[in-house]
């Protein structure tokens, strides 16, 4: 145990509410000079959480707890402070400028002022210091672009390295990455995993925030768990194995957090998808040839990295007017032509979108107006509102679902991730879907929703339903799915039975690129 | 208590303002007279700012508001005087009004169009259509005013029902008033404000000439802009889409369409406010209307609608268009010279706005 002056963070006792949710309890975690720290949980134990505290996003006084940077007590009212201290956030979504050059980027909010006084007083900029500046650090991570390149220009990876080049030059010493790699192809990650070794050797302290096991186990020091907002484990990396950690995450055996397959396929297709092409309207991005189909009954998932084409060749099957779409589409052995959302919604389609936030959330409206949405939406404009008749409807349909809420009033912000969801399944529900398209359904829920979410997918699908289900988190869509079908580059690279599920054969296949497919066929 | 003060923050605003002038002219702004002319005053603002109300929620702006209310304007005058409406009674009078609604309404649904298909800012839009409408203005009048509109367009825009039919009135609607109320608290929260105000301002009417022709044009808009609003899947759709676009989308809302009805219901009104305009003025001009954007804008505002969209009440801009009222009306009583009047006014909107804001984040 090094002494605590030494040690480059220490949290003591964190707990942080949002309202009635309570996120962290007395969470504990240090992170020691020249480690990488590795910080898991599940979506929702509150990870992204702890780290928004360590970096200032939420002020001292938002939270309780100490938190102490080289032994001293240090309490920050913005990100400003805590990059003064030299901690920087890397977040899994880039905030980057994609207009700007990298340079640009690289040096914004610490520009380099004039060195003429009267300019510099004026707020004028020594322009040349802005590349020289940025050069000198992107050759010091061996980047293979240059300072005036546009940002936009860049691989995701580039971009990352230019956030990393970033911190560096703001002094940084601890450096938290949320999900690195989550965007990275294999052969990025790899020079990643280099640079940031070399930065440990450098003495910095890395908070490492990652699913993927086999990163953890390749990199990482040291492993802090949390599990629904308190940190239940902290060891070293060496002395555990995937399954104990996993064991730590979820508190129970998984065998039992996940329903058992439920036998509900049967052998009538509802969906049959042969040939179908999508492409992003106004630009050159299109996904598919590809072929599937689905059973009444069965739940068939969707691997791939991001990027892969999952969600998007989704979208477009349900007329998402920003593709334009081509193919056959078979419902229940009929071709249709779906040309928009209310089409495909009114042939029975149920689509709950990737990101709540961005795309299903009413934020300023109450629970009514959000569960009915979708069901009004499908009627014609003048038709008549019963208040009364939608607040007795929405109350049924919600405690069906055994969402938590304080009355159909409230506005949705008020309720937990889970239960937010929940209101989502519930408006698309009221649209009596046969076939569900579910996108990251458990993203940004609590463990007790997500168990009970894969239920209600089992309830489903012994109604008849099909569901269709994208997820990046591999453990979960291995067991629920009947079959999988793994994307990389907008195709279908495999089909997998239930029996052939292996994590590591689907990450083959989803890294898979296209001569490799060639090859391998 | 704290959601009571929320909801009726705006209210309570017009409350406070009421009283101060009551007591500082010595209660003649209570007088029946008085009171119903302010809201004769308030009409064609308030009648204008529920039309705004609905595309504010929706997150838009409509800029060429003033501009379309002058060229619906000059095209009643042109029917009651080139085409001698005017002169034919009752059906020269309802023909003109039609006719002022549908131009309103094709002004309206080209902004809507425009906005919903070529996915530009309704700011830039609007702004394009306010000079292009205060020009065809000028283009259809020659420049100039056109005057006067005919017997029955001035009484209807300064007249009064006389007393027996004011009575019917009022019983009517204190009856659906109590409809309203029947069943729950909450409801009883939302109206309350709006039906003491209600009772305060038909009993000087009745007091004083009757009920004026105006204001039963300017309660039938914003009952019928609030029907619209919460009883139908259209004013559903609006909060959803002001609320969050890419959400609505998602969900299955044609946002193209919705908009396009906002804009269209706001061009209609304008339609009727150029109508109404024309025989309070008794004639039509066409520079009149400048700026009437902008007091149906400070309307909504006041009125604690969020200009970002998805929030707020048609009653609420009811009260910001009652609200500039009184502050002119009150201020004219006081005999404070016009232009330190737009000083003031300026003053009260920034206030009310911070005011509500900082409310709604506590």
């Amino acid at each position: 145990m090094p002494d605590s002056s030494q040690i480059l963070i220490q949290l003591i006792d964190i707990s942080k509410n949002f309202g009635p949710v309570q996120a962290l309890t007395s969470v504990n975690l240090e992170l020691r000079p020249g480690e990488i720290l590795a910080l898991v949980g599940e979506n929702g134990a509150g990870k992204s959480t702890l780290m928004k505290v360590l970096s200032g996003v939420y002020p001292a006084g938002d939270y309780n707890g100490v938190i102490k940077v080289l032994g001293e007590k240090s309490s920050f009212t913005s990100t400003a402070d805590s990059e003064k201290l030299g901690i920087a956030l890397i977040h899994q979504e880039l905030s980057t400028f994609p207009h700007l050059s990298v340079a640009e980027n690289l040096m914004v909010g610490h520009w380099p002022t004039s060195k003429n006084p009267i300019l510099n007083k004026l707020g004028f900029l020594e322009s040349e210091q802005i590349n020289q500046n940025a050069k000198t650090w992107l050759d010091k991570l061996g980047a293979d672009f240059g300072p005036t390149q546009l940002m936009s220009t860049l691989s995701t990876g580039q971009q990352q390295l230019v956030e990393i080049a970033k911190a560096l030059s703001r002094q940084s010493k601890i450096l938290i990455l949320d999900e690195p790699t989550s965007s990275l192809s294999a052969r990025e990650s790899e020079k990643f995993f280099s640079l940031l070794k070399e930065l440990r050797q450098q003495g910095c302290g890395l908070i490492y925030i990652s699913h993927r096991m086999e990163e953890i186990f390749s990199i990482c020091d040291r492993v802090t768990v949390l599990r629904d907002g308190k940190s239940v484990f902290t060891g070293e990396v060496k002395d555990v194995n995937p399954a104990l950690l996993v064991k730590h995450m979820v508190g129970r055996t998984i065998e039992n957090f996940y329903p058992p397959a439920s036998g509900a396929a049967t052998s009538v297709e509802s969906l049959s998808v042969q040939n179908f092409k999508a492409s992003l309207k106004h630009s050159n991005r299109s996904y598919g040839p590809v072929n599937f189909s689905v059973h009444q009954g069965e739940i068939l998932g969707f691997a791939g990295l991001l990027g892969a084409g999952r969600s998007e060749i989704l979208q477009a099957l349900c007329g998402d007017e920003n593709y334009a779409a081509s193919g056959e589409i078979k419902l229940m052995g009929q071709f249709q032509s779906l040309k928009s959302l209310q089409n495909s919604f009114s042939q029975g389609f149920g689509l709950v979108p990737e990101d709540r936030k961005i795309q299903s959330l009413l934020p300023t409206r109450t629970l009514v107006e959000n569960t009915g949405l979708l069901r009004l939406s499908q009627m014609s404009k003048l038709n008549w509102v019963s208040s009364k008749g939608e607040m007795d409807r929405t109350k049924i349909d919600l405690k069906v679902l055994n969402t938590k809420f304080n009355s159909v009033d409230q506005k949705i912000t008020e309720l937990s991730g889970g239960n937010q969801q929940k209101v989502i399944f519930a408006r698309i529900l009221q649209n009596n879907p046969r076939i569900l398209i579910l996108d990251e359904p458990t993203r940004g829920v609590d463990v007790g929703a997500k168990f009970e979410i894969y239920q209600l997918m089992r309830e489903w699908t012994k109604q008849g339903k099909s569901i269709l289900m994208v997820s990046s988190d591999l453990p979960e869509l291995m067991a629920m799915s009947d079959r999988i079908v793994v994307m990389s580059e907008g195709q279908i690279r495999r089909e997998l039975k239930r029996e052939e599920f292996d994590e590591e054969k689907i990450m083959h296949w989803a890294l898979a690129r296209d001569a490799q497919q060639e090859s391998t066929r | 208590m704290k959601q009571f003060l929320r909801k009726n923050g705006a209210w309570l605003g017009f409350l406070v303002l009421a009283i101060i002038l009551t007591i500082w002219t010595g209660g003649d702004f209570l007088s029946p007279r008085n009171l119903t002319n302010l809201i004769r005053q308030a009409s064609l603002n308030g009648i204008l700012a529920a039309g705004m109300t609905v595309i504010i929620l929706t997150g838009g702006i409509d800029l060429s508001v003033g501009s379309v209310v002058a060229l619906c304007g000059v095209v009643v005058g042109l029917s009651q005087v080139n085409m001698g409406l005017g002169a034919q009674g009752d059906f020269g009078l309802w023909a003109s009004a039609l006719i002022a609604v549908i131009v309103g309404l094709i002004l309206g649904l080209v902004n809507g169009v425009l906005i919903a298909t070529l996915r530009l800012a309704p700011f830039v839009i609007t702004l394009g259509m306010m000079v292009i409408a205060r020009g065809l203005a000028m283009i259809f009048s020659g420049g100039s005013s056109i005057s006067p509109m005919g017997e029955g367009l001035n009484t209807l825009a300064s007249g009064y029902f006389s007393e027996t039919p004011s009575l019917i009135f009022l019983v009517v609607l204190a009856l659906v008033a109590l409809w309203l109320l029947r069943k729950k608290r909450t409801s009883f929260q939302d109206f309350l404000f709006p039906i003491l105000a209600f009772i305060l301002f038909a009993q000087s009417f009745v007091r004083y000439k009757g009920f004026p022709y105006l204001a039963v044009f300017l309660f039938a808009t914003v009952g019928i802009v609030w029907m619209i609003l919460n009883r139908t899947v259209l004013g559903r759709n609006l909060y959803a889409i002001g609320s969050n676009e890419k959400g609505a989308y998602w969900a299955g809302v044609s946002i193209k369409s919705v908009k396009i009805s906002a804009y269209a219901i706001m061009g209609l009104l304008s339609g009727l406010a150029a109508f109404l305009l024309s025989g309070r003025l008794n004639g039509a001009d066409p520079n009149a209307g400048q700026l009437f954007e902008l007091d149906a804008i400070a309307a909504v505002v006041i009125g604690g609608v969020s200009l970002k969209g998805g929030a707020g009440s048609v009653l609420g801009s009811l009260i910001g268009a009652l609200t500039m009222a009184t502050l002119n009306n009150g201020m004219d009583l006081l005999g404070v010279s016009s232009f330190y009047q737009m000083v003031f006014k300026g003053i009260i909107i920034i206030l009310a706005v911070s005011l509500d804001r900082s409310q709604r984040e506590a």
